[in-house]
């Protein structure tokens, strides 16, 4: 069992000392003074916040926008802020800026049909205005799009491959060394081989920093679907 | 900046201006402009906070509502309509605006028969002599409070507790359901009630 030690034990005796000295350290008497305001300052903000976190949840939202918004109180519920928000409608501009708000208005207006507006412009701002237009545009173009992209996947492909036509390949080549055979897989051209004197010669870039190795190419298979190469190193 | 309800009169008169307007007739524009400049920029101005970006808004909500007056079919009064307009063009601002920059609030006058109004003088007590000066500050941080808000909870606190419509006129103007507004009235004013505790009696 080891030792207990006492909390009076000699050997902390200089560590209590040194501790105690913090007993003398007091806040700023100005800080204690505002402590209360401060804190109920912040506490309001606190539960501010946690209204505003509830007035804006996602399931408040939804609930409002499918109008099945939750029975609230009234407003019996708060007389005096609603008493303190009239107040607000003593908040006026000064009556100059009422007197001249015509002249202003007629001079933009004028100047507004002075500009032309671009299609665009006009037609986003159209939608703008109206939100569920704007969703109904949104989703014709993304089932315009989802239709597209489905009419293309289930496109008949023997249709596609119908319209090839077995062609000599095209081979684009620096000159080498080694010939390039081709050779015409596809039933109706397989008696026909043709040998060339250019050679397919690919440099890869991605190995700059070692040794350049050169692929030359020197069979390429063409059926009507399907085109594939061998290389040699 | 007060919203009284529209009297029958006054919505016919609009649908008066509104078929002269169409008809090519400015001065019905002008007027159209005149009746509702001051409730459109008190709108916006309690949205944003910011008498610059009030001033161009008001503006554009105008010109936007003259270019599509032949898209007014009266299916609303013109009233509705263009709080609409405005309602819209002042959120728009706002989302595409948060992300640019900070705003910059600004105050407008305040009117000074508000030092008169009991509310007023009993939640400014004890914050010295000066009316003007005390007046400046309510209004700071209620605008700075309803800046806290998003664009959807300070527009329904904008027109119902300010302005003074009704929930059904703000349902029309937003689009939304009756309690849809309800709903964002009550969330905004827990928060307003946090932001502005200072102001309110210590059981409310």
């Amino acid at each position: 069992m080891p030792p207990t030690r006492q909390p009076n034990d000699p050997q902390f005796d200089d560590l209590r000392r040194l501790l105690a000295m913090k007993r003398a350290e007091r806040p700023p008497q100005e800080t204690m003074d505002g402590f209360l305001v401060a804190f109920h300052k912040r506490l309001a903000d606190e539960q501010a916040a946690d209204a505003a976190r509830r007035a804006n949840s996602f399931w408040l939202r939804l609930r409002e926008r499918l109008g099945i918004a939750p029975a609230v109180p009234g407003d019996e519920a708060f007389p005096a802020l609603r008493r303190l928000l009239s107040l607000k409608s003593y908040e006026r501009p000064s009556p100059a800026y009422l007197d001249n708000f015509l002249m202003r208005l007629n001079r933009r207006l004028l100047a507004e049909q002075m500009r032309p507006t671009a299609f665009w412009t006009r037609l986003f701002q159209s939608l703008t205005e109206r939100p569920f237009a704007f969703a109904q545009v949104g989703v014709a173009f993304a089932l315009t799009f989802v239709l597209t992209i489905q009419f293309y996947n289930h496109w008949p492909r023997s249709q596609v491959a119908a319209t090839v036509q077995p062609t000599a390949p095209t081979i684009v080549a620096a000159a080498s060394e080694r010939p390039v055979q081709v050779i015409y897989d596809d039933a109706r051209a397989n008696d026909r081989r043709e040998e060339t004197t250019d050679s397919a010669v690919m440099l890869l870039p991605a190995f700059e920093s070692q040794p350049r190795v050169h692929f030359v190419m020197d069979r390429v298979d063409i059926t009507p679907k399907v085109y594939a190469a061998s290389f040699n190193y | 900046m007060d919203l009284p309800a529209q009297p029958v009169s006054a919505l016919s008169d609009d649908a008066a201006l509104v078929e002269r307007a169409r008809a090519n007739d400015p001065a019905a524009f002008d007027e159209l402009v005149e009746r509702y400049k001051q409730r459109i920029y008190g709108t916006i101005y309690h949205m944003t906070s910011n008498h610059e970006d009030s001033n161009d808004l008001a503006q554009e909500t105008f010109i936007r509502a003259y270019k599509n007056l032949d898209r007014f079919k009266g299916d609303s009064s013109f009233y509705t309509w263009i709080y609409r307009i405005a309602v819209n063009t002042t959120i728009n601002f706002l989302n595409g605006h948060r992300r640019r920059s900070k705003n910059h609030l600004s105050l407008d006058d305040v009117d000074a028969r508000i030092q008169e109004n009991p509310d007023f003088i009993e939640r400014t007590r004890g914050e010295g002599p000066d009316g003007e000066v005390a007046a400046n500050e309510l209004m700071e941080h209620l605008n700075v409070a309803l800046q806290k808000l998003s664009p959807d909870h300070r527009l329904v606190v904008t027109l119902y507790d300010i302005q003074g419509l009704s929930h059904a006129e703000i349902a029309k103007i937003t689009n939304s359901s009756e309690g849809t507004v309800r709903s964002r009235l009550y969330y905004a004013r827990l928060q307003l009630q946090q932001l502005l505790k200072r102001y309110l009696p210590e059981k409310n």
